[in-house]
């Protein structure tokens, strides 16, 4: 390797070295180590003492202890160094292990580079690789694209540079060719011009992949994770202990389990003025076996088969504008959850336990949602079923309006579904307490007060016969039932009387919190579950709350309305002000520009005319037709003409033979043309006479060198 | 009009065969689209290099991305390197035309300097080249052994240099050193040319089969090399003294020296008589062919030519070629049988070539091998009564019972070569 590789070498390494220390700001032990190691590389380069003395003075195998040994005593002074340096801190044993291996890694690559400054080692590759890996796990760059692509592209130039020097270095490859070649000269600028143009195909490509992987990256986490939700939402089903999690089973038992199980723990935290009432956290739309389903999770969407069923990918329209309690960073996304209609709303801003599961509970009325997230996951009963990051805290904006939504007709057809066996029992039923109700908030009512007025709420449980459907049972002993018992038939009765419902579940938050003023608390005996039933009339789903001793409350954004409102419009007016003046406005683009920034912008723009160019060059050479060791263009055309003819004259059968002149040729298709004519087929045989009347032309045209016309 | 249509017996021949011909195809289309994804595999392991390995675990890491990991910046780079890398490197890969120029011998065990001509056939310029001469790839050993196992024998003491570029329709010529330890008529190696294009990410592998072959003559024995040897030379400078410079030689005249004339003794009477320095000359008595006989013969003759197999052998041409050499060297023509070849008018005639040139003599040894020993008595015995008179020297293996010397006349002289010599 020649003076200047080894220089690039260096410089690869010193950008891996700044990359560390900005990302564990560790700037002057690294930067000292890193320039140390340069000065030892440049002195051992210069008289080649590592390389010549380890090879001949170490067996090989002593070799290998000695640089095991030595790579574990670099870990174990790293290791002090960096715990040492956290110790006045949290430590968290996660970040201080990738602290110490990045930092053991960037370590190892100086070495090897000392031990080898003219050829570098194989190893520094992955060792480089994973010094990205691990400082861009630690938060060393952002997640968003432009900082992506910049790592992406970076790591692409950095390795391949790496690769072609040190693989490059052992095979002693002369960068031009020999002295025998004529073109020796004429070569020099070809590899170069080669391998820039490779690199920057690569680098597009990586462009385009970092792009692809953000397109689907979100929607393939979605899927996966609601995948697995589903399964651990199966597996805790089954758990014994209740109240582990957040309550997400359609089985009848669940919520009970769950009330029972640390009745006490809190479950969610929610800053709002005024109570938050009813928070939804799933809705189920199909009543089967005793439990209910979601249409829309995976494994019932498979079988549905209708696009209707299927979850919407919301994407952010913004960024967030609602005041935190406390200041994120980066601020919180902003999805349309329900229509956008100007009204009163009030902000909810809910704190999950992330460990309980990624839930998202909101009120029923939610215009939109503010949260940490790319892209969101909703059902059809305006459920968030994924894609919000629950560790950090979430903000709703509550109408006073119910929302408008649209059914469909599969929709309809499922929110309205009873199973045979069940619609037997419940229809009579739902007759006799509906009674005269014609509407669907009469008919909601009306069932309502019948659970409401004859019946009694227990957690105790019953014992319900085996062969029996629990909810038939329960209709028909009218036993002492919990939440879930009610709930589920009040919707199968409304179902019954044509009117859409669906089951849903959550928390009722409505506990203050003694520490702290407009804070509510939902313990896990807070889970509740709920109807809500579709009015035609109005076109929007309203709440049915049959569970006896219990009344529907969300919040109620009139009181506050005026205040929230005028805050947000302050607000924005404030933002609009500061970026009026074109001052303002270049400030502010500074002031948004990242560090990443102007290198993606290199990497992407500054890439596109060097490819064009180079592409345009080795085109010309390689490609063009005249280039073809010198050719002359006329044959080139002539024979592509040719042809171009030959090939509309097999449709005539008739194909040239090779060692036919095109004269001979030319004769025999106006014997062929002759023949058709005589066979009644005149049209045919007046174009073959065009054809041989173009050969001959080709023929003497090509004999006085010229380009023949091409066949009209 | 109506026409007669006669379907015989080839006509139904010719359907059956194009019909299994096209059924053949069909299956083997059918394999090879079963097979390729495989095949695909295969051809992405074999071109994988310590960068692409590096880059492929670490783009297995990073699929953690699902998991929330922010590593799509780093798994895009992986992924493109490799899917990029790998499609631009086939479609880099090169089309080498290699040819060997070699020379028609070379003794065994001697260095050998060879040129390699490598000719771009393709479009595009091929990269980042190296080249390596390879007598026994791991993975086409069975070909090799079907071809020739001797190609085994071959060294490689200096590969060719690496290239960086060679354009379309260009060649280069890369100069290369091997050695050839076993005496024989060998294959040269095939060439393995690789291109680490683009950036060392991937490698294209390919062997160019070589179809020269090389004449390896035996060693020429040395009189240092042991006691065995020692005596066979000893024996055969006596005979080539007593042959060329001995009692043989009848006195032409006397004349006056002049400087730069040999002098075989002085005619001091002469001399003293006319007070010039005077010289006697002799004439050779027509010691311009000499014939060489080389018996191979065998109680167990193999097709195998290998050292270790019949050391004696190899020593008796050895020996032969010591001989054939140094009296070539005296300007001697000589006349070489060896008992392996048939005899023919054309094989005792008297060589046409210069004495000189000893190169054709050596081929001929060199492909020399073991025969029976009927066979070989049968030939000798006719072979030596189709040449002459001329002195002949008969380098035999055999011992005193199986070859007696009595069998021969006077002008024949027998070195025997073998443990005992």
């Amino acid at each position: 390797m020649n003076k200047s590789a080894n220089a690039v070498l260096g410089f690869v390494l010193w950008s891996q070295a700044l990359f560390l220390a900005s990302t564990f700001r560790s700037w002057s032990v690294v930067m000292a180590v890193t320039a140390l190691a340069t000065l030892a590389a440049a002195a051992f380069s210069r008289w080649e003492l590592v390389e010549r003395q380890t090879k001949r003075s170490m067996p090989r195998w002593l070799r290998w202890i000695t640089l095991a040994v030595s790579f574990a005593l670099v870990a174990v002074v790293v290791a002090f160094w960096r715990i040492g340096s956290q110790v006045d801190r949290d430590i968290n044993p996660v970040q201080v292990g990738v602290d110490i291996l990045a930092h053991a890694t960037m370590t190892w690559s100086l070495i090897l580079w000392m031990m080898r400054p003219r050829s570098g080692h194989l190893a520094m590759l992955p060792l480089g690789l994973l010094v990205v890996l691990l400082s861009v796990a630690a938060g060393g760059t952002s997640t968003s694209l432009a900082a992506q692509t910049t790592v992406a592209l970076a790591t692409c130039l950095g390795f391949t540079v790496g690769s072609q020097l040190i693989l490059g270095a052992s095979r002693a490859e002369p960068l031009v060719p020999s002295a025998r070649d004529r073109s020796a000269e004429r070569s020099k600028w070809l590899t170069p011009a080669f391998s820039l143009l490779t690199l920057s195909l690569l680098m597009m490509g990586t462009s385009a992949v970092a792009n692809v992987t953000n397109l689907f990256l979100p929607g393939i986490q979605n899927r996966l994770q609601e995948q697995l939700k589903s399964s651990l939402d199966a597996v805790a089903e089954q758990t014994v202990v209740g109240g582990t999690r957040y309550v997400a089973s359609g089985r009848l038992g669940s919520i009970r389990q769950h009330m029972l199980g640390s009745p006490r723990e809190v479950a969610l935290q929610v800053y709002c003025e005024v109570p938050p009432g009813y928070l939804r956290g799933s809705a189920f739309d199909l009543y089967r076996d005793s439990r209910w389903l979601d249409s829309g999770s995976v494994e019932i969407s498979r079988m549905i088969q209708s696009s209707e069923v299927r979850d919407k990918h919301l994407l952010p329209v913004g960024e967030g504008v609602a005041k935190l309690r406390h200041n994120l960073n980066p601020p919180l996304q902003r999805f349309p959850i329900n229509d956008s209609s100007t009204q009163a709303t009030i902000d909810l801003e809910v704190h999950n336990d992330p460990f309980k599961g990624p839930m998202v509970f909101l009120p029923l009325s939610t215009r939109w949602l503010e949260a940490r997230s790319r892209e969101i996951v909703v059902t059809n009963h305006a459920i968030v079923r994924i894609g919000v990051d629950v560790t950090r805290p979430y903000v709703a904006s509550v109408g006073t309006m119910l929302p408008r939504s649209e059914l469909t007709t599969k929709m309809r057809e499922i929110t309205t579904d009873l199973s045979p066996d069940i619609e037997s029992a419940v229809r009579s039923l739902a007759q006799s307490v509906c009674g005269t109700a014609t509407t669907a908030t009469e008919k909601a009512k009306a069932i309502s007060d019948h659970f409401q007025q004859k019946y009694s709420y227990s957690l105790v449980q019953v014992q319900i016969p085996s062969e029996k459907d629990p909810l038939i049972h329960f209709l028909e002993s009218k036993h002492d039932a919990h939440c879930e018992y009610f709930a589920s038939a009040t919707a199968l009765m409304l179902r019954s009387v044509g009117v859409p419902s669906r089951y849903v579940i959550g928390y009722v938050a409505d506990e203050p919190s003694e520490e702290v003023t407009g804070r509510w608390l939902a313990r896990n005996q807070d889970a509740h579950a709920w109807v809500e039933a579709y009015d035609d009339q109005t076109g929007r789903w309203f709440p049915v709350e049959s569970t006896p001793g219990r009344k529907y409350r969300t919040v109620e954004p009139e009181r506050q309305s005026n205040g929230v409102v005028d805050m947000l419009a302050g607000l924005l007016d404030r933002d609009s002000d500061e970026q009026d003046t074109l001052a303002g406005r270049i400030l502010g683009w500074i002031g948004s520009m990242r560090a990443s920034d102007p290198l993606l912008w290199l990497f992407r723009i500054a890439q596109l005319p060097l490819f064009l160019v180079l592409a345009f060059l080795l085109w010309n050479r390689y490609l063009k037709p005249t280039a073809r060791g010198g050719e002359d263009p006329a044959d080139v055309l002539s024979r592509k003409l040719l042809r171009q003819v030959d090939r509309r004259l097999q449709q005539f059968s008739l194909q040239r033979r090779p060692s036919e002149t095109l004269y001979q040729f030319a004769e025999r298709i106006d014997r062929h043309s002759l023949s058709l004519v005589a066979s009644q087929r005149p049209d045919f045989g007046q174009q073959l006479a065009g054809f041989s009347a173009w050969y001959r032309a080709y023929a003497d045209a090509r004999y006085q060198g010229q380009i023949p016309r091409p066949l009209e | 009009m109506t026409s007669l249509v006669v379907d015989g017996p080839i006509h139904q021949q010719t359907r059956l065969n194009r019909f299994g011909a096209a059924v053949a195809r069909s299956m083997r289309l059918i394999w090879r689209t079963l097979t390729s994804p495989l095949r695909l595999v295969l051809s992405v392991r074999r071109s994988m290099t310590g960068a692409s390995a590096t880059l492929l675990v670490v783009c297995i890491v990073t699929l953690n991305i699902i998991w929330g990991y922010p590593w799509v910046g780093m798994f895009s780079a992986c992924v493109s390197l490799l899917f990029f890398g790998w499609l631009i490197s086939r479609i880099m890969r090169p089309r080498l035309l290699v040819q060997i120029a070699a020379p028609r011998s070379a003794p065994a065990g001697q260095p050998i300097p060879i040129l390699l001509h490598a000719r771009n056939q393709g479009r595009l310029p091929a990269m980042n080249l190296t080249f390596d001469l390879r007598a026994d790839a791991k993975r086409s050993r069975r070909l090799a052994a079907k071809r020739d196992e001797r190609k085994i024998a071959c060294g490689v003491l200096s590969r060719p240099p690496a290239q960086g570029i060679i354009e379309s329709s260009r060649w280069v010529s890369l100069p290369s050193t091997i050695s050839f330890e076993q005496r024989g008529v060998h294959w040269l190696p095939d060439v393995l040319v690789t291109s680490h294009f683009p950036f060392y990410l991937f490698q294209n592998v390919f062997r160019c089969p070589v179809q020269t072959e090389i004449a390896i003559t035996p060693r020429l024995l040395r009189g240092d090399e042991d006691a065995v040897t020692k005596g066979l030379l000893d024996a055969l400078g006596g005979w080539s003294h007593k042959l060329l410079s001995g009692d043989a030689l009848d006195y032409t005249g006397s004349r006056e020296y002049q400087v730069g004339m040999p002098v075989r003794r002085w005619d001091f009477n002469s001399w003293a008589r006319l007070g010039r320095p005077i010289v006697r000359e002799y004439q050779s008595p027509s010691i311009q062919l000499v014939n060489v006989v080389v018996d191979t013969a065998s109680e167990h003759p193999t097709t195998r030519r290998r050292v270790e197999d019949d050391p004696a052998l190899e020593r008796l041409l050895s020996l032969a070629a010591t001989a054939v050499t140094v009296l070539t060297q005296r300007l001697v023509r000589v006349r070489l049988y060896i008992t392996n070849e048939e005899v023919s008018e054309q094989s005792a005639s008297p060589s046409l070539l210069m004495p000189s040139d000893s190169e054709s003599m050596l081929i001929r040894l060199a492909a020399g091998g073991p025969v029976a020993r009927e066979e070989a008595d049968a030939r000798l015995s006719r072979w030596l009564e189709m040449v002459g008179r001329a002195p002949t020297l008969i380098l035999t293996a055999r011992g005193e019972q199986t070859l007696p010397s009595s069998r021969f006349s006077s002008h024949m002289t027998i070195l025997r070569v073998g443990e005992s010599t």
